[in-house]
């Protein structure tokens, strides 16, 4: 088998993947407003299910046939041989289809574009990793929080380093706070740090890089306002007063300093802001229970529709190779 | 950097090499080569005195913390993207402030506290 043989394969992954996202995205897209009232926890899950499920469903569709395949030939059953109207699904004679110039450039083009945006993002969080650990040997460690006070005169506080997450905060914002506001943003940022939020959001960037562009970014966009909503209701349970953590949140943006980052280049969106004040005052329910109750059911319906794409392994098979070939 | 800050007055090599002495068994051409580095970092100042130089701090060690903090914050946002945000803040530091929204937002946190929450 040559590896031109799985430009076949290849082509399913991506075709199922871009179809199943759209499709994933769509209904999320048309269930926000019920998710919203379930709350973040329920948006946050049924999100990354939306942006992780498509590319691991093709995944198992891939391997549901490609094991066909190879069962076929070592039964010596291959059915390549009786089907000449058309290329075929075969891990032996799927060399035809890296002739077929559109094929070819599909898979290359996304294997190109996978590789680039996993090495971008790699090389960058390798930085952050540095620039935690160099903002660490700078900072004063905040009592036993595990946190850093760095000296500065912007205001800011937030979590940096993929690989062992750091949670800093300026002096400036440290002495524009109260006592309160400090413990409900340290609350705030470790919350991040105890959800792994930094190697989750890479993992969803990777994955998103599989799926519909502009569907799965809106996705994201939905991800990380639920991520920040959940920190937010975590600081407001550790300091005991909604009202701190909205208040902590205004105190900053009154402080903000002239734009240092471009739109979008960290997780809190400036226009998340009264969204996340709002929310944190309403104290509506987290929804982590029923956000459980949905992950089990996005596992069993992931596992139905892998087991009956490998109950029905060959009609699903023969009509791929129709449409595709 | 340490042995400069713990003096407040101007240093030849020499005694720089002296104070580093206790630490390890620096050369003197290397203690003058960092010097010379450091100098062209900014992070120095020098004048001649007699045949040789003379180094002082260019900043305090406070203020060099905060170039390094301030530095390295704007490293760690251009490196970020929307595609791939590397750092999770509490508060966009982008933040554009509405006035009127803001002022909103105060009265209903005003009107919490009073209640107790």
């Amino acid at each position: 088998m040559a590896l031109s043989s799985l430009v076949a394969f290849g082509v399913v992954f991506v075709g199922a993947s871009l179809v199943l996202s759209v499709l994933f995205n769509l209904v999320l897209l048309a269930c926000t407003p019920a998710l919203r009232r379930l709350g973040p926890w329920v948006e946050r899950r049924a999100a990354a299910s939306a942006i992780i499920l498509p590319p691991v469903i093709a995944i198992g569709l891939v391997a549901v046939l490609a094991v066909g395949s190879a069962l076929a030939i070592l039964r010596g059953s291959d059915h390549c041989l009786d089907h000449s109207h058309h290329l075929h699904l075969c891990l032996k004679h799927g060399m035809a289809w890296a002739s077929r110039p559109w094929a070819l450039c599909l898979v290359i083009s996304l294997a190109t574009f996978v590789a680039v945006r996993s090495a971008l993002s790699a090389w960058a969080h390798w930085g952050a990793q540095r620039a935690a650990a160099r903002l660490r040997a700078v900072g004063a460690p905040i009592d036993q929080t595990g946190c850093y006070l760095v000296p500065s005169q912007e205001r800011f506080a937030f979590t940096a380093g993929l690989l062992s997450p750091t949670v800093v905060v300026s002096s400036a914002a440290w002495h524009a706070l109260d006592s309160d506001e400090r413990d409900a943003v340290l609350a705030h940022e470790l919350a991040h740090v105890a959800h792994g939020d930094l190697r989750l959001r890479a993992i969803l960037g990777l994955a998103a890089a599989l799926g519909f562009p502009f569907l799965v970014n809106r996705t994201l966009r939905l991800w990380e306002l639920s991520a920040e909503r959940i920190c937010d209701r975590r600081a407001a349970l550790a300091v005991q007063r909604p009202s701190t953590v909205a208040s902590a949140m205004l105190a900053l943006v009154r402080a903000a300093p002239p734009k240092l980052a471009p739109e979008g280049a960290i997780f809190a969106a400036a226009c998340h802001v009264p969204e996340r004040v709002e929310s944190v005052l309403r104290e509506e329910p987290d929804g982590e229970r029923p956000s459980r109750r949905l992950m089990a059911a996005t596992v069993l319906a992931a596992v139905a529709v892998t087991a009956t794409c490998g109950l029905f392994s060959e009609p699903i098979h023969h009509i791929l190779e129709t449409i595709l070939g | 950097m340490d042995v400069v800050w713990r003096r407040s007055s101007p240093m030849p090599v020499r005694d720089v090499c002296g104070h580093l002495k206790g630490d390890s068994t620096l050369a003197y051409t290397t203690v003058m080569t960092t010097l010379d580095r450091l100098y062209k970092k900014g992070l120095l100042e020098r004048h001649k005195d007699g045949n040789a130089f003379v180094y002082e701090a260019a900043m305090t060690r406070d203020e060099y913390r905060r170039r390094i903090v301030e530095s390295t914050v704007a490293g760690l946002m251009e490196r970020s993207s929307d595609a791939n945000p590397v750092l999770a803040a509490f508060i966009d530091v982008a933040a554009d402030a509405d006035e009127g929204n803001l002022k909103r937002l105060e009265k209903l946190i005003a009107e919490r506290k009073r209640s107790g929450r």
